[in-house]
């Protein structure tokens, strides 16, 4: 199982919060399998459900999102099993407005990263990890 | 036919909801009714959905299956979570809980070893007997064979939650007798066993080392099997839960 680092949330919990975000912007809330449909792979394979409902269980817990069981009698008019109402929280806009801030900044990081090297390969020396190897071979 | 009411649709459906009642179990009855509800309502979602997305219902069901098949380690790790966080039906503390399945653990671990080496000496014996390395069946023969069957009996009921005390007091007598009847054995059907109770026997004087270290084995098995029955004794389970076994200990000998 993957472990988080401190302060970040995993990809899915990020996805979990824009995709919930978009989908209760029109239908005021959203529930598991919208979730699992609007977060489905390109071969159209859907999260597991012990993956998506432990996530959305952590993400209640923490606070980004809460939960609230479906008014039974709409549920009885569609004959369906009720459903399992989420909406992102403030506290889950604050952090993932924070998220995407750090994802922006670490690309960013990474890519002036590329670029130092990439102009240390244009102006003839070779990157850092080059330049170390080249250096312990003489 | 609607998707939802067909075999494929009703059996993978059954198999996900038999599953999630399986690692819910033992939760409190909201935790695990919530997570049974939720789960049931996306299988009903998802065969709305395939049915309006023209899925055949045989691709439907490995659909189902594979999602639960790989939402399994979650599951698991999930019911973890809900039982560290107090959410477990039996009050009874977790580290209380993991002592008894640690000690079920031993006591069965031990229970097949004393059962695998009485088997291994009545085999010696008879192959001894076979071979004519002895003349005549060792004294000790009936009493292993006895200890082996009676070790074999307590096992079966240690393996069961409600049997379990008796099972682990059933094993302390062969556990505390086998050791030291089976050096005797071994030392007239067994050359290794000749020789090293030989030379054990030539280290300093007083009771022989090997009938020491038998007998304190032995001794020592016997008391903890005593000791994990003492921790299943039923008269404190049900003075604190009552009618249902959890099949594990009281809080009444904490």
């Amino acid at each position: 199982m993957a472990r988080r680092r401190p302060g970040t949330l995993f990809p899915l919990e990020l996805d979990i919060l824009d995709v919930g975000t978009v989908l209760q912007s029109t239908e005021d809330s959203f529930y598991g399998f919208a979730l699992a449909k609007q977060l489905a792979g390109r071969d159209g394979s859907l999260t597991a459900h012990g993956t998506l409902y432990k996530a959305l269980s952590r993400m209640t817990t923490a606070g980004l999102i809460e939960a609230s069981w479906e008014d039974p009698a709409i549920a009885e008019g569609e004959g369906r099993p009720r459903r399992r109402l989420y909406r992102v929280t403030g506290e889950g806009e604050v952090v993932r407005g924070r998220e995407h801030a750090r994802l922006r900044e670490e690309e960013r990081a990474a890519g002036r990263a590329t670029g130092a090297a990439w102009s240390r390969l244009a102006a003839g020396g070779p990157a850092p990890a080059a330049a170390r190897a080249w250096e312990a071979i003489a | 036919m609607s998707v939802i009411r067909t075999a494929q649709y009703r059996s993978a459906s059954r198999r996900v909801l038999d599953w999630c009642a399986w690692y819910t179990r033992d939760l409190v009855p909201e935790v695990a009714g919530e997570r049974r509800d939720e789960i049931a309502s996306d299988l009903h979602d998802h065969a709305v959905w395939a049915e309006e997305a023209g899925i055949a219902p045989t691709r439907l069901r490995r659909d189902i299956v594979l999602r639960a098949i790989r939402g399994i380690p979650h599951d698991l790790s999930w019911r973890a979570g809900q039982l560290r966080a107090g959410f477990a039906a039996d009050p009874m503390p977790l580290g209380t809980r993991r002592v008894g399945t640690t000690l079920a653990a031993l006591v069965i671990f031990g229970g097949v070893l004393v059962v695998a080496f009485g088997i291994f000496l009545l085999v010696r014996i008879a192959r001894a007997l076979v071979i004519a390395d002895v003349e005549a069946v060792p004294d000790e023969t009936v009493m292993i064979g006895v200890l082996t069957v009676i070790s074999l009996a307590a096992l079966i009921l240690a393996s069961r939650r409600r049997t379990r005390w008796i099972g682990a007091l059933l094993l302390a007598p062969p556990s505390a007798m086998i050791g030291v009847l089976g050096v005797q054995v071994l030392y007239q059907v067994s050359a290794t066993g000749t020789f090293l109770v030989s030379t054990l026997s030539n280290y300093g004087p007083g009771p022989e080392p090997w009938w020491i270290a038998a007998a304190s084995a032995g001794g020592g098995a016997a008391v903890g099997f005593v000791g994990a029955a003492i921790w299943w004794w039923p008269s404190s389970r049900r003075s604190v839960l009552g009618a249902g076994d959890t099949g594990a200990r009281s809080s009444a000998t904490t």
